[in-house]
């Protein structure tokens, strides 16, 4: 914006539609020069010309040495041209119309609600891509098809002495509580966590009210995401690195994290999750186990597991017939059992009895004789 | 459990103690049997479900020779 001076108007020696000459200070007013104006300073400028020439207001250069004023022409009754300015002009400091609704925040143009911001090419007001409608709603507009960032809000806080842990910009949320106090509810604040030139670190944090304590929720720390209590994400979750922490909670897990039989048949992997369902798939666990309890030449099943049924085929014969078969009847079954203070057994496998779903215990005392025990114990090892 | 009398080919009988599963349903004899070895198999003729009181009754007596 020119410069404005008061009381300031002057009559003109030399006249024309370019540089004019002024005279001394008309009867009642001041020069330029006892005004303020010095040498070089642009300045806003009236000037009426009553003999005809008609009026105009724009901005000026003043030069002292002559006394003359170099027109930029704003407006004028001449097309918004330079009027031919007679020695019977007056010029006088004032500010032009789009100086002051620019001052007042008035637009110029039609668009409604739109900010008028100043020009500082022509010196007066345009248009702005900015809105502020009657609910003070802010909009702002850029009409530019390329792809670059666009528009921005730019907030730089101008410190002498930057330094580490020094807080920035920031845009506040507030609000009113219960008891009519303004609140401010949750922000973005941003931080500078290093100023050195050329290795500079920013961080941004969220920060909101919990419970009445005003709380960072997640900030960004160098190039990491932290959230300073729970994430919870609806949707799938797709994590490309190391996920590290004290726990994973949830129903389920899946994909490659997952040992698959597969897997857990070959006992190598050591980056899997083993789950309760696959577990026993591993060389080392057992298929089946049982122990059997025997109670008046009446065997029953105490506990087991993977077993679907134990059969009393004979006295010292017990079949076991198991749920999940193995791949073939080439596996391991390893049989004990209970017997009382003084009572010695003896247990086998009836090996012509093995099958991939079954297998027959047997129990002989020492006569030899087939004896039941007082309970079976009996577990298998192998591929299913 | 459930408990079924095997009735060998030869007259003697086994006991089958079907054991209830983790989801809660049984296994049924045909099932079972079908896992054993066929020399096993072939010595049954016929199945029966019993109480489980009559089970000490039905004590097996399958003859031991072949074990």
């Amino acid at each position: 914006m020119a410069r404005l001076y008061n009381l300031a108007r002057m009559t003109v020696t030399a006249g024309g539609t370019g540089v004019i000459s002024l005279g001394s200070p008309v009867t009642g007013y001041l020069s330029f020069n006892d005004a303020g104006v010095t040498n070089g300073l642009t300045i806003s400028y009236a000037i009426n010309d009553p003999n005809g020439g008609g009026s105009e207001v724009g901005t000026a250069v003043y030069t002292a040495v002559g006394t003359t004023l170099t027109r930029t022409v704003t407006t004028s009754t001449n097309a918004n041209n330079p009027i031919n300015v007679s020695l019977s002009a007056q010029v006088a400091i004032a500010p032009a119309a789009a100086e002051l609704n620019l001052l007042y925040g008035f637009a110029t143009s039609t668009t409604d609600n739109a900010v008028s911001r100043f020009n500082g090419t022509t010196g007066g007001t345009q248009n702005s891509g900015v809105i502020i409608d009657d609910s003070n709603n802010i909009t702002a507009t850029q009409v530019d098809a390329g792809a670059g960032a666009g528009p921005i809000l730019d907030l730089y806080r101008d410190s002498s002495s930057p330094a580490a842990a020094d807080q920035i910009g920031t845009v506040n949320y507030n609000g009113r509580d219960s008891a009519g106090n303004k609140e401010l509810y949750a922000r973005l604040l941003g931080v500078i966590q290093d100023a050195t030139s050329t290795t500079e670190d920013g961080s941004i944090f969220c920060q909101a009210i919990v419970a009445g304590v005003f709380t960072t929720i997640w900030s960004t720390q160098g190039a990491n995401f932290d959230v300073s209590a729970n994430a919870i994400v609806h949707g799938a979750a797709t994590v490309t690195g190391d996920i590290t922490g004290a726990q994973i909670n949830g129903t389920s897990v899946g994909g490659t994290w997952v040992a698959s039989q597969a897997e857990q048949e070959a006992a190598t992997a050591t980056d899997r999750i083993v789950t309760s369902g696959r577990q026993q798939f591993h060389p080392g666990s057992a298929k089946w186990w049982l122990k059997s309890v025997v109670s008046g030449g009446v065997p029953a099943q105490t506990v087991s597991y993977n077993v679907t049924s134990i059969t009393d085929t004979a006295t010292g014969r017990l079949t076991v017939t198991i749920g999940t078969d193995f791949s073939s009847s080439e596996w391991v079954c390893l049989v004990g059992c209970q017997t009382s203070s003084g009572t010695i057994r003896f247990t086998f496998v009836n090996g012509a009895s093995a099958a991939a779903g079954s297998v027959e215990l047997g129990c002989v005392s020492t006569v030899p004789a087939l004896a039941d025990p007082d309970a079976w114990h009996a577990c298998g090892f192998g591929d299913q | 459990m459930k408990h079924y009398v095997l009735h060998n080919k030869d007259g003697t009988v086994q006991v089958m103690h079907m054991l209830k599963q983790e989801d809660g349903t049984y296994s049924t004899p045909k099932i079972e049997v079908s896992k054993w070895t066929k020399e096993k198999r072939d010595e049954i003729a016929s199945w029966e479900e019993i109480e489980p009181k009559e089970v000490a009754k039905y004590k097996a007596t399958h003859k031991e020779a072949k074990t």
